[in-house]
């Protein structure tokens, strides 16, 4: 079984993937309808793993693109996204302090009021360490967009989160 | 270079995927896969056909081979009746003595039957050709 092999790379990957669909989806039916069709059409099409670099990154590419098809029909069938986005399904693990865990919560409606695109680098930057120059290659944006989107992301983030986190640190 | 905030939303665990999610997954794709669509199946049969037509040369030529045995037994059979077959057709000298008596006796009553046909006027014989001196001869003398 060679090392493309879609079932393995849904055991290598799948976890790590998890929170960034369903960070950019908020609903745990839907990350997980974006994942299956993710590794279905990687079963069916196999080929088209013998030509990339670098795997994460494509499996990070092809989920966001996913997510961000499906946040679209989503929007059209209920045009009340901001609704969806804060309707957030559990993103953090639940703190073990009242202070930690209304942090992670407000750190969650916060991240969902960021639009995707935003909310997509931020977290690729964040949680998953890539440099802009990879984030760039992963979402296929020019370097210089990735590196605003998370400057704007960020700040909106931490004007939100600011009073916590003060309290926090 | 990061700073404290954004250290701060690094530190903060995303909750753990569902306990089953691999085996969802793996499960997806499996089922999936045992229930291709009818065009990756139609793709599938056209691909094993064209396996089989792919196959060794010596299977080519013994197919050809076992073809012109074939043809030449079907024209050698059926090009024409061999002897036998028209010995055993021929009948008996006394049966056909037999049935030309019958068909000579049939004629005998259906003419007895029927009236003497008219005779029919006979049909002067063509004038000889003449040949072309016994003309000359009779040309009028102004023009001999």
């Amino acid at each position: 079984m060679s090392s493309r092999d879609p079932e393995q790379l849904c055991l290598r990957h799948s976890a790590a993937l998890f929170p960034f669909v369903l960070n950019l989806t908020r609903n745990e039916a839907d990350a997980l309808d974006v994942l299956q069709e993710l590794f279905i059409s990687l079963a069916q099409h196999p080929e088209r793993l013998a030509a990339i670099r670098n795997e994460r990154e494509f499996l990070f590419r092809m989920v966001h693109n996913l997510s961000i098809d499906l946040i679209r029909r989503r929007e059209s069938r209920t045009r009340v996204h901001e609704a969806v986005g804060l309707q957030s399904a559990q993103l953090f693990a639940p703190g073990s302090h009242p202070d930690e865990e209304a942090y992670r919560r407000e750190l969650s409606l916060a991240l969902g009021e960021l639009p995707p695109d935003q909310r997509a680098v931020v977290h690729l930057k964040l949680w998953e360490g890539l440099t802009f120059e990879a984030i760039s290659e992963t979402l296929q944006i020019p370097l210089n967009t990735a590196a605003s989107r998370y400057r704007y992301g960020l700040e909106k983030l931490r004007d939100r989160l600011r009073p916590l986190y003060e309290e926090i640190r | 270079m990061n700073d404290d905030f954004e250290r701060s939303l690094t530190r903060q665990p995303f909750r753990s995927p569902p306990d089953n999610l691999e085996e969802t997954l793996l499960a997806a794709m499996r089922a999936r896969h045992q229930t291709s669509p009818p065009a990756t199946r139609i793709a599938r049969l056209l691909r094993q056909l064209l396996g089989w037509v792919d196959a060794p040369a010596l299977a080519w030529q013994t197919l050809a081979a076992l073809w012109l045995v074939g043809l030449s037994a079907n024209y050698l059979c059926f090009r024409s009746p061999g002897p036998a077959v028209l010995e055993s057709s021929r009948l008996p000298p006394e049966q056909i003595a037999a049935a030309r008596a019958q068909r000579a006796e049939l004629y005998a009553l259906t003419r007895s039957n029927e009236p003497e046909p008219a005779e029919e006027p006979r049909r002067r014989a063509p004038a000889p050709t003449r040949p072309r001196s016994d003309l000359q001869s009779t040309n009028p003398p102004h023009l001999g």
